[in-house]
């Protein structure tokens, strides 16, 4: 099974959406780049960072 | 007469109508007999309210003239803002189809706080479908057009807003930025336009792109007109959780202080991730002559890799937008243009775990950012594109998601990442490029440190002309 078929399956059974064979590849293609993008850079993080930590440094970084 | 009027900024017509030296109902007139005029060609605005705001000019007209003071810093001026700001009775369609019908029951924080400052409202403007998209094409609505030449983009997704403002239709306008929505047109239209501190103002009442990377704004011809906006609409809203309780400064009594000093970081052009157009960088040249001048010292700095920063920003944006579409994306997925439609999509195969990991790699990128690129400095300075302003045809791309996802990423690579920080970031006119077409540059700076951008801004306005310029028809 290719990616684009991978992806029209998981759209189907995770959010009930039916693409088209050529939409889920294209849908591949962008997914990956975003998650390939996303584990590279998310080896930095640790157990203990949350989300709720930028607002944070909004504050604390105002001069 | 009414060129006089229309020629004038925000501040000084209203300091005019309190004086009583100019009519609120005449500068309202103005600002209608010009949009009759510019509105066939430019489709700026979405609706024009003529009646309901002369009437309310009238009203300001008698106050004043019974002795009354001005009530508020913008009294009687005409504005209008992007067609998503929510006022009880009134539509806000957010460029869209779904909404076109749709009416809000509650009113943007913004709006009502702008509403307290006695500013009238002459309608609402053009903007790009769910806020979705940099250029101002709007397949339910007709393009927005280039206040300089009808030819080229209005920018998005803003695009009335910066639209309106320049071509003097109003004096000033709310947008709302996400991934660069409120500088893209500014820049390209030529005026300025301030995307604040994430949280500084509030976004309850205005049509969310995603909740995470949303900023209201403001657009207005000088550093003066933004400040005074800035004045009324920032600060903490019961309404809105994540609108800062930071200390609020007075815009406008920040104005007019020295830059002397100031250290303008500027990085290299390679280390932008992408080509930048050669009368980019010459208007980036002039920009830092004019701030060296006022005594600026600058600072080579080295970016991140803005690309990496880019693509977190679209995974946050992307899963966002897709979760608050959903529902309509499976019941009238035909009232989606394709465009819009392209970039919602892949939001629904995205992983949650990979959501949350890009929400927690912001506050680090960002931490990343303030203490490499910006230790050394109190302002960056960078483009606000990479090329000139493109033409209407060269943009008008069909539904393929590549096409879509390129266009996307060459006009918003430089302004997204900063949204993704959350920093405020004001841009700034710079020169005009061999079409005639506005160039400008963008000044980032540290959390709530609009005061300090809106003062380098104001300083900048006094050495140059460009934000007095005035586009012809």
């Amino acid at each position: 099974m290719d990616d684009g078929e991978l992806v029209q399956k998981y759209a189907k059974h995770t959010q009930d959406f039916d693409f088209t064979l050529k939409r889920a590849e294209e849908l591949a293609a962008e997914v990956k780049q975003l998650r390939d993008e996303i584990r590279r850079a998310s080896v930095t993080l640790s157990f203990d960072n949350e989300p709720s930590e930028f607002i944070t440094l909004l504050e604390k970084a105002a001069k | 007469m009414s060129e006089d009027i229309l020629n004038l900024s925000l501040t000084a017509l209203a300091a005019s109508i309190a004086r009583r030296e100019v009519t609120s109902e005449s500068a309202v007139q103005a600002c209608l007999d010009r949009i009759a005029l510019w509105q066939p060609s430019r489709n700026c605005f979405v609706e024009v309210n003529g009646d309901a705001a002369l009437e309310q000019a009238r009203a300001c007209d008698r106050h004043l003239a019974a002795g009354g003071k001005a009530q508020g810093s913008m009294y009687g001026v005409p504005l209008a803002h992007k067609d998503m700001f929510y006022r009880p009775g009134v539509g806000a369609s957010g460029g869209t189809e779904i909404r076109r019908d749709w009416i809000a029951s509650t009113t943007a924080t913004a709006l009502s706080r702008i509403d307290q400052e006695g500013a009238i409202q002459v309608g609402r403007l053009s903007m790009s479908e769910f806020a979705a998209g940099p250029t101002g094409h709007n397949i339910h609505y007709g393009h927005c057009r280039n206040a300089y030449n009808r030819d080229h983009i209005a920018g998005g997704s803003s695009s009335g807003s910066g639209v309106a403002v320049s071509a003097r239709l109003v004096f000033g306008a709310l947008g709302s930025d996400t991934g660069g929505s409120v500088r893209l047109p500014a820049a390209v239209n030529g005026v300025l336009g301030l995307k604040p501190t994430y949280g500084r103002v509030s976004r309850y009442g205005v049509m969310p792109r995603s909740w995470s990377l949303d900023h209201v704004g403001v657009l207005a011809r000088t550093a003066s007109d933004c400040a005074v906006m800035m004045n009324a609409i920032a600060g903490a809203d019961k309404n809105d959780s994540t609108a800062s309780a930071h200390r609020v400064p007075d815009y406008r009594a920040a104005l007019g202080q020295s830059i002397k000093g100031l250290r303008v970081g500027v990085p290299s052009i390679e280390s932008l991730g992408y080509p930048i157009e050669p009368d980019v960088v010459a208007g980036l040249e002039t920009s830092l002559a004019v701030l060296r001048e006022l005594g600026a010292i600058i600072v080579p700095v080295q970016m991140p890799d803005m690309r990496s920063v880019f693509f977190v920003a679209e995974t946050i944006g992307k899963c966002e937008a897709a979760t608050m579409h959903r529902d309509w994306l499976k019941s009238r997925p035909q009232d989606y243009s394709p465009q819009v439609l392209s970039r919602i999509e892949a939001g629904l195969t995205i992983p949650a775990t990979y959501y949350l990991d890009a929400l927690r790699l912001r506050k680090q990128l960002t931490e990343q950012f303030l203490s490499n690129t910006m230790a050394n400095v109190d302002v960056l300075q960078m483009p606000v594109m990479c090329g000139r302003v493109p033409s209407i045809a060269e943009t008008d791309i069909d539904s393929s998601g590549e096409k879509v996802r390129a266009l996307v990423s060459r006009l918003t690579t430089l302004t997204r990442p900063i949204n993704l920080f959350g920093l405020p970031s004001i841009s700034i006119p710079c020169g005009f490029d061999p079409l005639g077409l506005p160039l400008s540059f963008q000044l980032v700076g540290f959390p709530f440190s609009e005061a300090d951008l809106l003062n380098v801004a104001h300083a900048y306005q006094g050495l140059t002309d460009f934000h007095l310029r005035e586009p012809t028809l």
